[in-house]
């Protein structure tokens, strides 16, 4: 049966979901991936389980409409990391470097990126992550809603399933919460 | 309160059955203040005569101990928090009534006075701690018991049966006991039974050393004054198709919680500093559903400061197809299920299992405890198991290395 995990040292098929074998309790050989909590803060108390999101892993990169497989990791601790465009003329590193990710296009008569250098940060507080926007062009659509753009230091929690555009009406990249 | 619910996999393959694992995780919100409650502790503490045996430092344990009591007293906080201390052999005597902390050196003078005696009546001491001692209004009480011998006197079999009556009169008034055990002689089981019985967050720990007592009670009384949220009650229900094969919590230490039917409940009088922790096993006869599938669900009340909180929360997973979509299994949650597997086997005397399972999870640390204690005596033994206890779990609590 699909998802059944065979332990090294009975040969029990386990069912899906275990970390332990059933038959001799060893611990089984398992794909073990960074932890993926779901946070509800009281101070909205009574809050409906629907209303808790999903915390994402990574901001997988979105070309034609499907997430490929390029990506970036969320940050699992406290503090935030800055998305942008690497200048090393001006001293300007990002954490999540956009060029990765971002085409040149044409520009004027130039051909250039139109992602700013520091476009946005992601925040991670209180167990949840938030977009806040630095830059122009950040626009944010969660989950069964339309885009909406961020203006500047305006914030928006993001969940898995929240895509994120950054960039003009050509050389723009759209990242999907994984 | 701040809740957080971690599935062990949140996307599974199609299947007849599966097992789905979550741990849930309650933590002091940081934007808000402690409930500031006094404290109410009753010490009942042993001075029979196997008390004059060496100590560490060269002190005896009845001067070791009281060295550690007087030395602790700084952190009670003057005209707010109550004290009451009991010393027992075959008799009880109350060396403090039920006093608001005022003169601390009036304190040290009397516990200076205590002065061991014979065999061990535990029952009595624990009887005035519960009935004669008045609740105090808007305080958090605590019994503290120590002792390094078996309850005697009268009986064995009398004052065993007697105290354990009392710790289920604690569990119904509400008022848990830390209880604590040095050297060899005392009956492990059945201090730790006694804990149990008492319930709303009572613990037992083997002391090696009874100068450590001072770091212990030390620890209580600043866990006590971070109470955030009072009076927590958790329900966790399966749905029909749901069986929950086993519950522990972590806080004070990892214990197995009962299941009646589709329901763990469990409560405890605040949560503080170290937050708490549940882990629960299910088998989940999916019968090959697709999609959303709720798993159980969560009831949490508590009263707050500022007035009573309630949240209910759904446990839900998804099966899927798309084997792409399958999610690995949380490292958290895997390492919180190691561990507490190594905790069994290491109280059950498996040590080299115990050695495995910690090591597998990364937790070092008590892979290495293990291999030491685990080779020496009785105390170390006992030592061993208070230790993995208590702290196997650290890493999904508040606040890490406790001790």
């Amino acid at each position: 049966m699909a998802g059944e995990i065979k332990c090294n040292n009975c040969g029990l098929d386990n069912k899906p979901g275990a970390i332990l074998c059933e038959a001799c309790n060893e611990p089984l050989e398992v794909t073990v991936g960074a932890s993926v909590p779901t946070v509800a803060s009281s101070s909205a108390a009574h809050t409906p389980a629907s209303a808790v999101g999903i915390i994402g892993r990574a901001c997988g990169l979105v070309v034609g409409g499907n997430v490929v497989d390029r990506e970036f990791e969320l940050p699992k601790d406290d503090f935030g990391f800055t998305i942008g465009r690497t200048d090393l003329d001006q001293g300007i590193i990002p954490d999540v470097d956009l060029t990765k990710f971002a085409e040149k296009v044409k520009i004027g008569q130039d051909v250039g990126y139109t992602v700013s250098r520091k476009q946005a940060i992601i925040i991670r507080r209180m167990g949840r992550l938030y977009l806040r926007a630095i830059g122009a062009k950040t626009m944010i659509k969660p989950q069964n809603t339309d885009w909406k753009e961020l203006l500047k230091d305006q914030e928006e929690e993001i969940l898995v399933g929240s895509r994120f555009r950054f960039g003009g009406s050509e050389g723009y990249v759209i990242f999907e919460v994984v | 309160m701040q809740v957080e619910l971690t599935l062990g996999q949140q996307y599974l393959p199609i299947t007849d059955e599966a097992e789905v694992i979550f741990l849930l995780r309650l933590l002091r919100d940081s934007q808000k203040q402690s409930a500031d409650l006094a404290l109410d502790l009753r010490k009942i503490l042993d001075r029979s005569g196997s008390m004059d045996e060496p100590a560490d430092g060269g002190l005896t344990r009845i001067q070791a101990l009281k060295a550690a009591v007087n030395e602790s007293l700084s952190l009670l906080r003057q005209g707010k928090d109550r004290l009451c201390i009991v010393v027992f052999d075959d008799s009880m005597k109350v060396i403090l009534d039920p006093t608001v902390v005022g003169d601390v050196n009036a304190i040290k003078k009397l516990i200076d006075g205590i002065r061991t005696g014979n065999s061990t009546n535990l029952s009595n001491p624990l009887r005035y701690a519960l009935e004669d001692v008045k609740p105090m209004d808007g305080s958090l009480p605590k019994i503290i018991i120590f002792t390094d011998g078996n309850v005697n006197a009268p009986s064995a079999s009398s004052e065993e049966r007697d105290c354990l009556e009392l710790a289920r009169q604690a569990n119904r008034l509400g008022i848990p006991f830390a209880v604590f055990g040095t050297g060899t002689n005392y009956n492990e089981k059945f201090l730790k039974n006694m804990a149990e019985v008492a319930g709303h967050g009572s613990y037992f720990e083997h002391v090696k050393q009874v100068g450590a007592m001072r770091l212990r009670l030390e620890d209580e009384m600043e866990n006590l004054k971070s109470v955030q949220d009072l009076d927590v009650k958790v329900g966790i229900t399966a749905e029909p198709a749901v069986e929950i094969l086993e519950a522990f919590k972590y806080v004070p230490q990892q214990l197995a919680l009962s299941v009646s039917g589709k329901i763990v409940k469990d409560e405890f009088p605040g949560l503080d500093v170290r937050g708490q922790a549940y882990l629960i096993k299910t088998k989940v006869r999916a019968g090959k559903a697709v999609g959303d599938f709720k798993i159980a669900t969560i009831a949490l009340s508590w009263q707050g400061v500022a007035g009573a909180g309630a949240k209910s929360m759904n446990v839900v997973v998804n099966f899927t197809a798309d084997e792409k979509l399958i999610s690995p299994v949380d490292k958290t949650v895997r390492n919180t299920v190691l561990n507490t597997e190594g905790t069994k086997a290491t109280l059950s005397g498996q040590y080299d299992r115990a050695q495995t399972l910690f090591t597998t999870s990364g937790n070092t640390g008590m892979a290495k405890k293990v291999e030491t204690l685990a080779k020496s005596g009785e105390d170390a033994k006992r030592t061993l198991r208070t230790v993995t206890v208590t702290e196997a779990n650290n890493g999904i609590i508040g606040k890490k290395g406790a001790k």
